[in-house]
Formats: structure tokens, C-alpha cells, sequence
């Protein structure tokens, strides 16, 4: 029995990673440079993607190794998914439980390689945090400044005096 | 994602380096089909790039629900813009009564998509009429959810003002759950096809709907709630039907 093809892929740092092509090709922006470029023994590099990072996005595409291939147009964000939206499965939820900086390192990266379930994860985690909390814990959360003027401030105070608790 | 922070590692925060497509995914993410106005109103005091962004996207506020203020409809209406809208009137959460709920969904009745309305809050809606005197153009689904005592008399609901039901319409799920012996009359669907007549106190009354030669199907989901399913029809009328 052959091995499983192989392909290396080099991160901004200059750490190598030897995986199956069949795990690296879960990001699409691998599959096609491999289709672009051939089979060759030269390392894939991905310069916006550290080995810390590129180390745990390639841990997932190893557990989802056999999943089948999202549809293009399956758009977790559509109307019609919106009621199963933010779940996340269990090994996947483990998988994120990592600090926030990471977490957000995780999002870009799977934005950029083109690993949409990752970047599912990664929205989806993120989603949540949001949810029920007020500007100031959102704000406090995310290291978010506001920047509004005073008078901006007053103006949307006035604005949303309503939609305050009752 | 706002002005630049700096991270523990130095550079600047990784969400600030978020492209907006994956924000909006995310805020997208963030807020449920029926997300009332009050707390997209509150996401809006976040910063400049959040009330920007939640302000450009009308689709973030197609979720009208009745459990709004008034100004929290009015607030949805505006920022809607021309998207579809999601209408729900629930009479057990309902902050403002089904008379004025319709009256403010009116004047954007051409982009109703789906319309859930439950009006099993008692003599609030009886006699109604709901929900407008014409029928809207494009909506797709609609739920109807009406519950009867049984010392009520029957009351009819028209809700298109007896006028032909959009072409739009997929999706039409009546639930009543008061049923008697009486016949339950849906005029005008199309077909009958049932799907489910398994549950015991209900097949009278199922034989009564199904009978109807507009039905395109029907089922049981509990012992006492009907079911019912067209893809076209003219008006719904329900009568009290308890004994």
C-alpha cells in the first residue's frame, strides 16, 4: 500500500509543516495552488499565517479530514440557517477554547486560507460572546474604544432612551 | 474592527485586522431572526464602525415583533429600508396591541416575507380583522396560531380581506387547537392530501378539514391541534368550532 501524498507548507516564520494533502486541501486556497502549480516538493509558504496559528488550523483540518466539502452558497448567515446558526459541535467547541487574540489569529487565517467551516467556528464563537451583553461589556470584551463625541453620545442616548430596560 | 488596540503580542489587536465582511458575518451571527430593535438600537452604541455598519444593513432589522415599543417598530420600519420583513405577533408578549401592530406593519405590507401570528391571548382579538384589508404581495409563510374557549362564540377571521391570497404564498401553517366536533372551514385551498391522521381525537374533525376540496394536506402535531398546509388558497376563514 503507497502513503498518502504528502505536501509541505511553510509558515510566516519559517516553520515547516509536512501534512497529507488531503488534510492541507480542506483550505481551497491550498487545493488550488496545488492544481495551479502541480505536484512539486517545494514548501507551500503562507506568509499571513505564524506556526503557532497555521499549527492549530491544521489540528482541525485534521479532525475534519473526511467531512464533505461545504456548498459554495451554504451561508450559515442566510435566513433560512439562522435557527442553527451558532451551534457548534463538541469537539469543535473544545477546539476553540483558546484566548482571544488566538481566536481572532484562527478567523483571519481561515479567511485566508479558505476554510469555511473553520471560519464558521470561529464567527460562531465569536457571535456568542457578543450576544446579551451591553455596549460597555462588548467594548470592555473586545478592546473596542468609543469613539463617539459627547454630543454623538448624548445624541444616540436620546436616540435609543426606549430601548432601555423596562 | 475599531481604532487600533495594541495585543499582548505586540501588534494590533487581531480584530481590528477583521475584514467588515467578516464582521458583518459575525454581528450577523450575533442576532437571532427575531432580534428585537431594542437590542440592535443598543449594538449601535458600541462605536462609529458598529452603528455604521448595523445602520447600513437593513436586513439586520427585518425582525418585526410585536413585543417592540412602538418606537421600536417605528425604529425597525425605518431602518428596513426596502428588505423583506419578518412579522410576528405573539398576543402572550405583545407590547402593543394586534390593531396597532398592523397598522404600523401596513405601510411596508408590500415586503411582509413571513407573518407568525399567535393570538391566543384571549378577547383581545376576537372580531378582528388581521391583518390588513389587502392581501401582501409577496409574503411566503404564514402561521396562524388561534385559540378558542370554548364558551366563545364563533368569531370569523378573514385575513385578506376576503381577497385572493398572494401567489407569493409556500407556506401556510394553521394551528388551532381548540377544535370540537364542528367542521373547521378553510375556504379556498387547493387540495387535499393528508399526511398524518394518526392522532386518535382528531380524526372527525381532520375527516371534516380534509374533506374540503381545497385542501392540499394536513396533519395532527398533538391530539388536539390540526394542522393544516396549502400552497395557494383565497382567504382563510376559521370558525369557532368547539361545541
Amino acid at each position: 500500500m503507497s502513503a498518502a501524498p504528502q505536501v509541505t507548507l511553510e509558515s510566516s516564520d519559517g516553520e515547516k509543516f509536512k501534512v497529507d494533502k488531503e488534510v492541507a486541501e480542506r483550505s481551497v486556497l491550498i487545493k488550488n495552488m496545488i492544481e495551479d502549480v502541480g505536484e512539486s516538493d517545494n514548501p507551500i509558504p503562507l506568509p499571513n499565517v505564524n506556526a503557532s496559528v497555521l499549527k492549530k488550523v491544521l489540528e482541525y483540518c485534521e479532525h475534519h479530514r473526511g467531512d464533505p466539502l461545504p456548498a459554495a452558497d451554504a451561508d450559515p448567515s442566510n435566513d433560512d440557517n439562522r435557527k442553527r446558526a451558532t451551534e457548534i459541535s463538541d469537539w469543535d467547541q473544545k477546539f476553540i477554547q483558546v484566548d482571544q487574540e488566538m481566536l481572532f489569529e484562527i478567523i483571519l487565517a481561515a479567511n485566508y486560507m479558505d476554510i469555511k467551516p473553520l471560519l464558521d467556528v470561529g464567527c460562531k464563537t465569536v457571535a456568542n460572546m457578543i450576544k446579551g451583553k451591553t455596549p460597555e461589556e462588548i467594548r470592555k470584551l473586545f478592546n473596542i474604544v468609543n469613539d463617539f463625541t459627547p454630543e454623538e453620545e448624548a445624541q444616540i442616548k436620546k436616540e435609543n432612551e426606549w430601548a432601555e430596560d423596562r | 474592527m475599531s481604532q487600533a488596540q495594541h495585543g499582548s503580542r505586540g501588534g494590533p489587536d487581531p480584530i481590528d485586522l477583521l475584514p467588515e465582511e467578516i464582521f458583518i458575518k459575525i454581528i450577523r451571527l450575533s442576532i437571532k431572526a427575531d432580534t428585537p430593535a431594542r437590542d440592535l438600537a443598543k449594538l449601535t452604541a458600541v462605536c462609529r464602525l458598529w452603528k455604521r455598519i448595523l445602520e447600513e444593513a437593513p436586513t439586520f432589522w427585518t425582525g418585526a415583533t410585536a413585543a417592540e415599543v412602538l418606537e421600536g417598530l417605528r425604529r425597525a420600519l425605518r431602518m428596513v429600508q426596502d428588505a423583506p420583513l419578518d412579522l410576528k405577533f405573539d398576543s402572550s408578549t405583545a407590547a402593543v396591541n394586534i390593531e396597532t401592530f398592523f397598522q404600523e406593519m401596513g405601510s411596508k405590507i408590500s415586503q411582509w416575507k413571513t407573518l407568525f401570528v399567535n393570538a391566543s391571548g384571549g378577547s383581545q382579538v376576537v372580531g378582528s380583522t388581521c391583518p390588513a384589508s389587502t392581501a401582501p404581495p409577496t409574503l411566503e409563510v404564514l402561521c396562524f396560531v388561534y385559540y378558542y374557549a370554548r364558551s366563545q362564540v364563533a368569531h370569523e377571521i378573514d385575513l385578506f380581506g376576503g381577497q385572493p391570497a398572494p401567489a407569493s404564498l409556500k407556506d401556510v401553517q394553521l394551528k388551532s387547537p381548540l377544535h370540537s366536533n364542528a367542521s373547521l372551514s378553510h375556504s379556498g385551498i387547493i387540495q387535499t392530501q393528508w399526511t398524518d391522521s394518526r392522532a386518535p381525537p382528531a380524526p372527525p374533525k381532520m375527516e371534516a378539514s380534509a374533506s374540503h376540496p381545497f385542501a392540499r394536506s394536513a396533519s395532527t402535531m398533538f391530539p388536539r391541534h390540526i394542522f393544516v398546509c396549502c400552497s395557494r388558497f383565497y382567504a382563510i376563514q376559521i370558525w369557532n368550532c368547539s361545541t
